[in-house]
Order: C-alpha cells, then structure tokens, then sequence
C-alpha cells in the first residue's frame, strides 16, 4: 500500500492500529484521539510520501513520534503524567466472560506501569506482530535493544499477570 | 502450573505471550472516523468579497457612501500633505514675514531684559553696599569652651 491511497482507505485499514498504539502510549482517550485527527489531518494536507512500501509502519512511526512530543508536553506542563498512567483504560474490547474481563483490565493496567520504551516495544510485537527488525527500524532503535526491552516487559507483565493467568486457565 | 519461560528473545511468540497476542485491542469511536476524514472535505470557497459589496450597496447605501467619502478624503490629505521627514523639517518650513519680525522683537525684549538684570545685579564696592545684618553674617569666632576629655 502506497502514497496514492486515499484518506478514507488508509483510515479503514489503519486507524484501529494507530488508535490502540496511541491509546496504550498516551494512556489517554482524549489525546489518542487527537494524536489521530492530527494524524489524519496532516495526512490530508501533505499526503504520505509514494515511496513510502509499508503504510502501517510509516503510520505507526509517524504517530509514535507524535505521541511522545505528547507525553513529553503533558509531563512538562503537569506532574500528574504517572496518575493518569494508572487510571483504567478501555484498550482492549470488552468480554463477555468476566475472567477474561478481569485478565484483559489487569494487563491493559500492567501496560500502564511499563516505562514507555517497554510498552511500545511489547505492543508493536504483540498486537502488531511486527518483528524485533522492524521494531527496531520504527523507533530508531537497535534490534537488540528493541528485543530487551520486550523480554523486561513481557518478563514484568508475566510477573505481574501470573495469579490471574493462573487462575482462568 | 507455571507460565511457560520467556523466549522473548526469539521472533517466535511463545504461550504466554501468543496467549496476549490474541486479545482484541478496543476500535477507535465510530464519531472519530469522521473527526479524522474533515479535513479532506472541500474547503469553503474564499470570502466573495464583490458578493458582500453588492449586498452592503443594496442593502445600506449609506455605509458604502460614507466608507468612499471616508477614502476619498485620506487619499486627498495624503496627496495634499508634503512628505518631509522630521529631520529635514526646518529647513522646509516657510516662516510667514510677521512671525519672523514678531521673533525678532521678542528677542530684543529679552536681550535687553537680560542686560537690565545684569547691570542691577553687578558687584559693587564695600562702601556702598548696605550693611548685612548680624544674623546673616557666619558666625566666625571660634567657640570659647569645647568639652574635652582632657583632665585638668
């Protein structure tokens, strides 16, 4: 998919990507979607590149840089950045089950207490099934770093998430 | 039963972390697909300003007559008004012949005011002067007793 895709397409095949990543980088609804309007809008004044191979990787990255120029601005402007890290957020769809419920509210919560290059590291390989390569490529990170910082956050999320996962299995 | 070890290191996921994998994450609201796509829509056209004139003319004439009077007289000041620059101003001013005399006499009434003042205000001899009274004079005459330390 390349630079003659309209807004619309890139939209349908890529928001729900780029809104989760934003959403679990930010943890915040309200600046996820900004961090998408922005996105889309600049898309619309300057369209993406034709060179560019991997739409999805180009958008991941674009709005990974956005999203921390948030962060960044937010922790700046107040203190509260690691509170609003811990308030529940809706970043998996809901589930009938209430184990699977309860499981799904504790890792999107253990999400919230990685540093951020951990969890943009766990997500981009877990829910985007991007390989450490391309991880690496995306946050202008070296592969082996790219590739610790998934096992410190996967090791912590398993720490963490081990009574429940016990527990519904 | 334990959580299968980590090979995290490898691209292979494994249990545990295949088990994540396949969590749903939540859709974007339906409202922000459109927030997102509004800037594609067609913008609206620039401001017709001939449109608005034709409106203003028709339906407040007097606005548009008082708008021209209002030009036409700043274009007739700043055509009519010499541009001199502050610097240059004084050379370029006309001085009208009763102001240039008017000038003169007022200067040699404060000459000669001034000349007065110098004569009444002239040094004069110790003879003539009058005599100063005690009290503006300084007292000169050193004092009689100073209180010292000095035992006696």
């Amino acid at each position: 998919m390349a630079g003659p895709d309209s807004i619309e397409t890139l939209y349908d095949a890529h928001a729900g990507a780029l809104f989760a990543y934003a959403l679990n980088l930010t943890r915040s609804e309200a600046d996820a979607r900004d961090l998408l309007q922005d996105q889309f809008h600049r898309l619309a004044r300057q369209p993406m590149p034709a060179t560019v191979r991997d739409a999805r990787g180009w958008l991941l990255r674009s709005i990974h840089h956005l999203a921390i120029d948030r962060i960044r601005r937010r922790a700046t402007r107040d203190r509260v950045a690691d509170q609003w890290s811990k308030e529940p957020l809706e970043l998996f769809a809901t589930h009938a089950d209430p184990d699977e419920s309860a499981f799904r509210s504790g890792l999107a919560e253990a999400l919230g207490d990685l540093p951020e290059d951990q969890r943009s590291v766990v997500h981009l390989k877990l829910w985007e099934g991007l390989t450490f390569e391309a991880i690496a490529r995306l946050l202008d990170i070296p592969p082996n770093t790219a590739a610790s910082r998934y096992r410190y956050g996967i090791d912590k999320l398993r720490a963490r998430l081990r009574p429940l996962y016990e527990e519904i299995r | 039963m334990n959580t299968p070890p980590s090979r995290s290191d490898s691209d292979i996921p494994d249990a545990w972390e295949t088990r994540l994998a396949r969590i749903t994450l939540a859709s974007p609201p339906p409202d922000l697909r459109r927030a997102c796509l509004r800037a594609q829509e067609p913008r609206p056209t620039a401001f017709d300003w001939l449109a608005f004139l034709r409106v203003l003319w028709s339906r407040h004439p007097w606005a548009i007559r008082g708008l021209a009077a209002a030009w036409t007289l700043i274009t007739a000041l700043h055509l009519t008004t010499p541009e001199i620059s502050v610097a240059n101003a004084d050379s370029h001013t006309v001085w009208a012949e009763e102001t240039l005399q008017l000038v003169a006499r007022q200067r040699a009434e404060l000459m000669a005011t001034a000349l007065d003042w110098d004569r009444e205000n002239a040094p004069v001899s110790n003879e003539l002067a009058p005599p100063a009274k005690a009290s503006d004079r300084p007292n000169t005459t050193p004092p009689t007793a100073f209180p010292t330390n000095r035992m006696s």
